[in-house]
């Protein structure tokens, strides 16, 4: 099994690593970088539970442990800035589709869907290069950027669209107005003429 | 025990269809009652189903659903979804006397669209008639 | 129960073909399908067993043309006629607007004419509807076997069994050779009319 050993070597991966000896063997000091990985593995498999419920059906239960889940993987992946940025961007996904349910803009659902399964390459590919894996999460922050915009967009779009509402009810109210003064005319005009006939035939 | 639907509910369910499901990106909806006519229908026009069929089998589907529902137990079921390779269609209950037959392919996700659809049916229940 | 759409001018309606196992309820959509296939842009849809008896339900529908501006559009339906599958058949019923009674004119099935009939009455009353009201037109089927030697019922005879109480418009018929199967389905489509007409006012 091929280990990293960032912090002894400042950075460098060590391929070959020394044959062991009898004695009995001393933990390597990369050893220790295992666990969190496995930390996340199973952590991963909650999360993944949850995107399987999320592909049938969408509530508040799910949502909840979606922000959860993400939050802990987050707190637990400190210091490795790609895998925050995942999880910051499903923690935040989760909000906002849990705060507007079915009036999330259309793409919400797909883009966190992207975001999981990019996550989950980075994690899988334990060799990846840094630059592939900045490279990946970068290409989902744009889209989250993106839809970021969108939404700030329609949300403005959405104000000016309830003020030009407002305008145009006015305007019928005036109309209303207007008809109701034409109507108390006719009916005043009609009773003169009934009062003029009924006059008539008195005579 | 007939209806009637004027221009005005039509033009309006067309409108709630179009912009909460046909936008979303759904390939085809159509609203039926249970004797299986079609009341309203909008598509994305990628597609060129024999809706009137689909009408008459979905009608006849749901109602066999319904009645398999009763025999184990159950008032009815909650999810109604059939999932294809390119296509799935999803149905539901409005009132009790029509349903909302959703077509859509894997650019929607399930668990969002019966959001959109639950959202969907209440605006729309308020403009059909109760049979 | 008919729907019209005042948007698109259109009037949609349902009429069920009803009667015994094997008495020609398919057949007669068969040949109906056949006569119009050409005008038509999909299929007959027949939902069927392997032994190529009606398993839920056929279907067929009907654009007959405009009537005072409206677009008549009949959906046309078979349900299945064995016994066992009286479930299905409460099902197709539902929202039915009229009704052809496929009556099997062979002299071995009078109790499953008579049998048929009453589970029709059954089956109506479950959605709050009355036989005797209902547009119904009775056929007697197979008419033609009388030619090859098979006993058959005289019209009299079905008439008496079928049609004494409901003095439906009733015709003899063959749905092997057409005879009197358009017949059917126009005086079915006439009185379904009259009566939507009726109810819509």
């Amino acid at each position: 099994m091929k280990t990293t050993s960032n912090e002894r070597t400042g950075g460098m991966e060590e391929k070959n690593r020394l044959p062991k000896t009898d004695q009995e063997t001393i933990p390597e000091p990369s050893q220790d970088k295992r666990q969190p990985h496995e930390i996340q593995l199973s952590a991963l498999q909650d999360l993944k539970a949850i995107f399987l419920a999320m592909d049938w059906e969408i509530n508040d239960q799910t949502l909840t442990k979606l922000i959860d889940e993400s939050e802990k993987l987050m707190n637990n992946s400190e210091g490795d800035l790609v895998l925050v940025a995942y999880f910051k961007m499903l923690s935040s996904l989760g909000k906002y589709i849990k705060a507007h349910k079915a009036n999330s803009d259309k793409d919400a659902v797909g883009l966190l869907n992207s975001v999981y399964e990019g996550m989950e390459k980075v994690i899988a590919a334990e060799e990846m290069p840094y630059r592939e894996r900045e490279r990946l999460v970068i290409d989902e922050i744009s889209k989250f950027q993106i839809l970021k915009q969108k939404i700030t967009e329609s949300k403005v779009g959405h104000e000016s669209e309830k003020r030009l509402d407002q305008v145009a009810s006015d305007a019928e109210i005036k109309d209303i107005k207007a008809d109701v003064v034409s109507l108390r005319q006719e009916v005043t005009e009609l009773r003169e003429e009934v009062t003029r006939v009924l006059e008539a035939l008195d005579r | 025990m007939s209806y009637i639907l004027e221009q005005k509910q039509l033009d309006e369910i067309e409108q709630i269809l179009n912009k909460d499901l046909i936008d979303l990106g759904v390939h085809s909806v159509i609203l039926i009652d249970m004797a299986g006519n079609i009341v309203v229908d909008q598509n994305s026009g990628g597609s060129d189903h024999d809706i009137y069929s689909l009408a008459a089998l979905a009608a006849g589907n749901y109602g066999a659903m319904n009645a398999m529902a009763n025999i184990v137990g159950e008032d009815e079921f909650s999810l109604l979804f059939h999932k294809g390779e390119k296509a799935n269609i999803h149905f539901s209950k409005v009132l009790s006397d029509y349903l909302l037959v959703t077509i859509f392919g894997k650019e929607v996700s399930l668990g969002f669209l019966r959001l959109k659809v639950a959202e969907v049916i209440t605006k729309i229940g308020d403009l059909l008639p109760a049979q | 129960m008919a729907f019209v759409n005042l948007k698109k001018k259109e009037v949609q309606a349902k009429i069920v073909y009803y009667g015994p196992g094997r008495g020609g309820k398919t057949s007669n959509l068969e040949f109906i399908y056949n006569r119009i296939r050409h005008k038509m842009k999909n299929e007959m849809v027949t939902i069927k067993t392997h032994g190529d008896r009606t398993l839920f339900f056929d279907f067929l529908p009907l654009n007959i043309g405009t009537i005072k501006g409206y677009s008549i559009r009949t959906q046309l339906y078979t349900v299945p006629g064995q016994v066992k599958y009286d479930a299905t058949r409460r099902l197709v019923l539902r929202g039915v607007d009229g009704i052809v009674f496929v009556a099997d004119s062979m002299t071995v099935r009078r109790e499953k004419n008579i049998a048929s009939l009453k589970n029709l009455e059954e089956n109506l009353a479950a959605y709050q509807k009355d036989l005797y009201k209902i547009p119904i037109v009775m056929q007697y089927n197979k008419r033609d076997l009388g030619q090859k030697g098979v006993p058959l019922l005289s019209f009299a005879e079905m008439e008496k069994d079928l049609n004494s109480k409901l003095k439906a418009p009733r015709f003899g018929a063959s749905a092997m050779t057409g005879h009197d199967v358009v017949a059917t389905l126009k005086k079915a489509i006439q009185i379904t009319m009259i009566s939507l007409k009726r109810t819509l006012m």
